[in-house]
């Protein structure tokens, strides 16, 4: 009886899952294996990883054949692995988010890969590569119940377009994003500047050899073909042709960066659509790699929202949340924390209440933090200006002070605007922090989610009876803008630290 | 009732660790600071300089003494007591902070032993929550047998872990 069970909730990957395997060994292998390649070298070692990379690559293959799930009435068993056989369960209701993504060959072969998410933290439960369209549905059908469905799947092949469209008029979406909107969600994240980095650090990696050279060459072609269009057009300028030059330079830099950042806005956002299906956000998107993500809105731990200086030249804000599930970074898997990732700033309260309707966006209150702060932070600013003018003894005594005071004069308004701008809220439902002057940021824990509170108080703090108030929930980025509400008096921490306590002990957490 | 600082805050309940953690973490300090002055001397030996030697001996004592005075102030700065809503942690001579781990937030409990805290029978309470910052709170330094009654003390009744 066990076994006739057991081959009914068998499954394996999908029979093109090998290739994608490979592919994904090659990437995860192809950058070292290139810079062996290419920099400085002449020794055996590229042979040795090009050797060590055949063999990865193949035994990704054999990986396939041992990789087995089963989907039991409760929970998911995964199975892989060769020599170190590896088999986790994991419930059905613990999974946090569920992550497809398809690129262009996924598309044409009609399948797509899956990444469960846990509370675990770190590496996602596991990633299902690949399988096909109908094992997605089965698989989210187990997880978040039978009757959903109506949401869109990611783009079935070539009929993608009208079956969102149809869906779309069934379902309106909380947000898409026009192209005019992805532009200038490139030129406000400026992500070029990342490529630009990873572009000079693969430069950098040629020392010598026949590549570096052609490079150099070429820009120093470049170069001479501006100076010289420039100058036949414009003549020569002498002396003041040197500003010019840099400002035209600065202005294509930019222009450029823009372009980069642009272009990488569209590969990465082009047709988003964010999507509430059953108390679940669905948020799909990418121009060549598809992707999507499904989050249960009860599983969401914080809301972040962003306003940046581009923001608000724009009049546009971005949000994003943090899940209980741990992958927060790149490198360990697929990971959707924008789940708006640009909308005009009078449609703030709609989506708040779109994402958590269950909370009462209407009375939040901000309270600003001690207007002592501005004393205390001046104080910190004209010690460091002073620590930072003293260097400049050495150019001449005259600078010091100078330097001092207008570095003294510019801490000064920064305490002003930075208290100014920073303030806390508490009502019954969540706790929400924002801070920041170029880059403001407010943060909601929901009260639920709360894990500990923390009331530190420094030295500093101790002269002014004031204190700091921390909040820490699961699945947080460690060093990104969370609850932690600095210049408050001790007293007031300590009645928020009670209310909360209050509070939190009477909501059972659920992940 | 103006509250200056944490410490002032105090409620009446609250509890010391074993006085027994002084003598346990002066211990463990001479141990390190034993290691650090035979590494010292070794090193200035080798340069074969009697200010290098001097100034190591200097600053290996410092760093005595101030753990020495350390652990009697951070055993005087720390204390916890536990409600019904959970468990309070204060500590921190210079930078005081009071942490408050709620009972149903508490996911395991770890009690831990060194061999010098065998020795003093001393145990410490590890509180785990599903936090990331706070994912693990420690209370150093209780008495083994505190330890775990704590332990049993914090332990829900059942399995409420409902999702």
């Amino acid at each position: 009886m066990a076994t006739t069970m057991q081959s009914k909730d068998e499954r394996t990957l999908h029979k093109t899952s090998p290739i994608f395997i490979l592919l994904d060994n090659i990437k995860k292998i192809l950058f070292p294996v290139l810079i062996a390649l290419i920099g400085p070298g002449g020794s055996y070692w590229e042979y040795i990883a090009l050797a060590v990379a055949l063999i990865v690559s193949l035994g990704a293959i054999v990986q396939y054949r041992f990789y087995r799930y089963w989907l039991e009435p409760n929970q998911i068993r995964v199975k892989e692995g060769i020599i170190f056989r590896n088999e986790r369960q994991v419930p059905y209701n613990r999974i946090q988010n569920i992550n497809l993504s398809q690129n262009p060959l996924h598309r044409i072969l009609g399948v797509v890969t899956v990444q469960l998410e846990s509370a675990s933290g770190g590496k996602p439960e596991a990633v299902i590569n690949v399988v096909d369209m109908q094992a997605v549905k089965e698989l989210k059908e187990l997880i978040h119940g039978k009757e959903e469905n109506q949401g869109s799947e990611p783009s079935d092949e070539a009929s993608s377009t009208e079956n969102d469209k149809a869906k779309a008029t069934t379902k309106p979406a909380i947000l898409t994003l026009p192209f005019a909107e992805i532009v200038r969600y490139g030129v406000i994240t400026n992500k070029g500047l990342v490529i630009l980095a990873v572009a000079f650090g693969f430069l950098s990696q040629l020392t010598d050899g026949v590549i570096k050279n052609f490079i150099e060459d070429k820009l120093v072609l470049i170069a001479n073909w501006i100076s010289t269009s420039f100058d036949s057009v414009v003549g020569d300028l002498g002396a003041l042709s040197i500003v010019v030059y840099t400002l035209v330079l600065c202005i294509f830099g930019i222009l450029g960066l823009w372009i980069l950042s642009i272009t990488f806005a569209l590969f990465k956002l082009h047709d988003f659509e964010l999507v509430k299906n059953r108390g679940k956000l669905q948020a799909t998107m990418g121009l060549m790699t598809r992707m999507q993500a499904t989050i249960p809105m009860s599983r969401i731990q914080t809301l972040t929202v962003r306003n940046s200086l581009f923001h608000r030249w724009f009049k546009r804000l971005t949000m994003s949340v943090e899940t209980a599930g741990g992958v927060n970074h790149e490198q360990q898997g697929l990971t959707i924390k924008e789940i708006a990732p640009l909308f005009k700033a009078d449609q703030r309260a709609d989506i708040l209440y779109q994402i958590q309707p269950d909370v009462a966006w209407q009375d939040i209150k901000w309270q600003p933090i001690e207007s002592a702060a501005v004393k205390r932070i001046t104080k910190k600013s004209v010690l460091a200006s002073v620590i930072v003018s003293i260097p400049l003894f050495w150019l001449h005594w005259a600078w010091v002070p100078l330097a001092a005071v207008v570095l003294s004069i510019l801490g000064y308004w920064y305490a002003k605007v930075y208290v100014k701008n920073t303030a806390y809220c508490l009502n019954h439902d969540v706790i929400g922090f924002k801070s920041g002057v170029i880059f403001k940021k407010e943060t909601f824990a929901r009260i639920g989610k709360i894990q500990t509170v923390q009331v530190k108080e420094s030295p500093f703090d101790r002269r002014y009876s004031m204190a700091k108030l921390e909040v820490d929930t699961a699945g947080a980025t460690v060093g990104a803008h969370h609850v932690e509400i600095p210049y408050i008096m001790l007293k007031d921490a300590l009645a928020i630290q009670s209310k909360l306590v209050e509070r939190v002990s009477h909501k059972q957490f659920v992940w | 009732m103006s509250q200056q600082s944490l410490i002032d805050a105090i409620p009446e309940e609250a509890k010391r660790l074993h006085p027994d953690s002084v003598k346990a973490s002066r211990i463990s300090h001479s141990i390190a600071s034993l290691v650090l002055l035979i590494a010292g001397t070794v090193v200035s030996f080798f340069i074969s300089s009697w200010l290098v030697c001097s100034i190591v001996v200097g600053a290996v004592l410092l760093i005595f003494v101030l753990g020495f005075i350390w652990a009697k102030k951070s055993y005087r700065y720390t204390c916890y007591w536990l409600t019904d809503e959970g468990l309070y942690i204060q500590s921190g001579v210079f930078w005081r902070r009071k942490t408050l781990v709620p009972r149903n937030r508490i996911q395991h409990t770890d009690v831990a032993q060194g061999p010098l805290q065998r020795k003093f029978s001393l145990a410490k309470l590890v509180v785990y929550t599903a936090g990331t910052r706070d994912a693990s709170v420690p209370l150093d330094g209780l008495s083994f047998d505190v330890a775990n009654e704590l332990r049993e003390q914090l332990r829900q009744d059942g399995d409420d872990d409902a999702v």
